[in-house]
């Protein structure tokens, strides 16, 4: 992936979880199947996924919903500033 | 994607009674400038924005019953479930089988076995919703469905 492509792989799992208007978090498998069917990227792995949403909270823009049974299989939220973020991008 | 909603609903109706070039030039007369591309990326984001609210509903409404079931059920214990049930939901629509034969095509197969793994994770996880539904409109008491609730969930 270019640089370009990578930060419209980060918008397009920004804008998949700020469908999401739940309390509940989206698993990152459902995030990996959305962005390959809407956004376009038909190989993106689970593992690219998964470090670009750590890439994502680390810059607190996506948060992991907190889990107790199987914390291993995460889900995960957008923040107020990813919300915010997305809005200025557009 | 954070236009109002009523002109998000607005054009998904174009959308859904036009081709993609009628609405495209709909949106050209109004001074708006898109793409088949991003207009495409719309329907499925508006879309599936509205499978997670009818999800969110249905989850809500089975948390409900839940707790009337189990009033001594902790808010973090409710929050748990809720997100399992969010989650299978998820599950139901993906048809996984369909997903698992395109994967079939495109990945390697270590890949593929370990998307497998996470299937039959989550096939689980579908399957403990399905089994904590039954639970939560069954005749038990609501101490038998509590002590039915933490086995299926794996909660001590």
């Amino acid at each position: 992936m270019t640089a370009e492509q990578r930060e419209v792989f980060r918008i397009a799992l920004l804008q998949i979880l700020e469908a999401n208007k739940a309390q509940f978090g989206l698993p990152a498998w459902a995030i990996t199947t959305h962005v390959r069917k809407i956004y376009g990227f038909p190989k993106a792995s689970s593992a690219e996924v998964g470090a670009e949403l750590t890439y994502l909270r680390d810059k607190s823009l996506v948060e992991p919903v907190n889990k107790v049974v199987s914390p291993e299989n995460s889900a995960w939220r957008i923040t107020a500033a990813g919300r915010d973020y997305l809005a200025q991008a557009e | 994607m954070t236009l109002p909603e009523a002109r998000q609903s607005e054009i998904i109706a174009h959308m859904k009674a036009h081709q993609l070039h009628e609405t495209k030039a709909w949106l050209r007369e109004q001074d708006v400038r898109t793409s088949d591309a991003a207009l495409s990326r719309f329907w499925s984001w508006w879309h599936l924005r509205q499978q997670l609210k009818r999800n969110q509903s249905t989850v809500e409404t089975l948390l409900q019953e839940l707790q009337r079931a189990n009033p001594d059920f902790s808010a973090h214990q409710v929050q748990e479930v809720g997100q399992a049930f969010f989650t299978a939901l998820a599950l139901e629509q993906q048809d996984p089988k369909a997903w698992f034969l395109s994967q079939q095509l495109a990945l390697k197969k270590q890949q593929l076995n370990l998307d497998r793994e996470k299937f039959e994770l989550l096939k689980k996880k579908a399957e403990q919703a399905e089994a904590a539904k039954q639970v939560v409109s069954s005749a038990d008491t609501a101490e038998e469905k509590q002590a039915k609730l933490r086995a299926i969930f794996g909660m001590s």
